[in-house]
């Protein structure tokens, strides 16, 4: 049981409380969000926590008001080769381009706030011809031609390659994640 | 039947932007790609062998084909690529006592026959071909 405010849309907001030290905030009825004796806080029928700025996630703090976390800002996971890639699942990605073997650029559904983010990624090393060196490498912002590709709001650049060849990888597993 | 959009990059090779579908393809064409891309039916993308020579894909109108000159010299320049870190691992077993499996008066034999069945192969599958026996002879040499 729980304390209830009910927003309702006949009798405006109507408070049913009890003893139980639990919350919850009712939509004409509806259980939004509730409160717990443990300080939990659920939501119902995903609901969103939303920030009231424009293209800025909301950041968690500690008691102070310190940011001690941030959330992934973009994500992939794919399977390179065939074409082009494979893309499995992804989060704010809306597109990923093969621009040569093991050489891929992710593109951002919507624009990071900053090109100041850290990218990092890892895949399956094996590849025909290869395999007997089996030492991949994940190099972010740069091309196959091993050239630096500065990291923009909209998109990243990396090359996947076999350290021990320096022949490139169209791996079958690989991913990707963007944090800032 | 899926589509993906192609376009010549700066490179002179083919790009291919596979859309996640987190947007219509309509919008990924004008937001991720440059003036000149175009959106494709994913069937005329060469596959198989010729997917293991994207470097030497081009575009030629509304399809994609393999510049054969161009795939021998790739396949060229692999071979050499893998054969210079097995010479080392060759002279690394000499080095410790290990005898390597095939003699070295075979192992160029093998990678002579690759160098000259790369330069006759007519297609990406001739070229993979070519280069079966060197992955194996390396395979071999673990």
């Amino acid at each position: 049981m729980a304390t209830i405010l009910n927003a309702t849309t006949s009798s405006g907001l109507v408070v049913t409380p009890d003893n139980s030290g639990a919350v919850a905030i009712q939509n004409n009825g509806t259980t939004a969000i509730t409160v717990d004796t443990s300080q939990n806080l659920s939501m119902t029928g995903g609901g969103k926590i939303l920030s009231n700025a424009s293209n800025t996630a909301p950041a968690f703090g500690d008691s102070t008001g310190r940011q001690i976390g941030t959330l992934c800002k973009a994500w992939v996971f794919f399977s390179g080769s065939t074409g082009g890639a494979t893309v499995n699942a992804s989060f704010n990605v809306s597109s990923l381009t093969r621009n040569a073997q093991g050489d891929y650029t992710a593109n951002f559904t919507n624009a990071l706030s900053s090109a100041n983010y850290a990218a990092v990624g890892n895949f399956s090393a094996a590849s025909s011809g290869s395999s007997n060196y089996p030492t991949g490498g994940m190099a972010m912002y740069q091309n196959a031609s091993f050239s630096a590709v500065a990291p923009t709001t909209s998109a990243v650049r990396f090359y996947m390659y076999n350290t021990a060849v320096n022949l490139a990888i169209d791996p079958v597993y690989a991913s990707l994640a963007v944090f800032n | 039947m899926s589509q993906v959009i192609i376009y010549t990059n700066e490179n002179g090779g083919v790009s291919v932007c596979t859309p996640t579908g987190e947007l219509p393809i309509e919008e990924v064409l004008v937001k991720d790609c440059p003036a000149g891309a175009m959106i494709v039916d994913a069937a005329i993308i060469p596959k198989g062998d010729d997917d293991k020579f994207f470097n030497a894909w081009k575009i030629n109108g509304s399809s994609v084909s393999v510049d054969m000159q161009l795939a021998q010299t790739i396949a060229t320049n692999n071979l050499n690529a893998m054969a210079k870190t097995e010479a080392s691992h060759r002279l690394t077993n000499t080095a410790a006592g290990i005898s390597n499996k095939l003699s070295d008066t075979d192992w160029l034999a093998i990678l002579t026959t690759a160098r000259n069945s790369i330069t006759a192969a007519k297609t990406t599958t001739d070229l993979v071909t070519a280069v079966s026996p060197v992955e194996q002879a390396i395979q071999g040499n673990a």
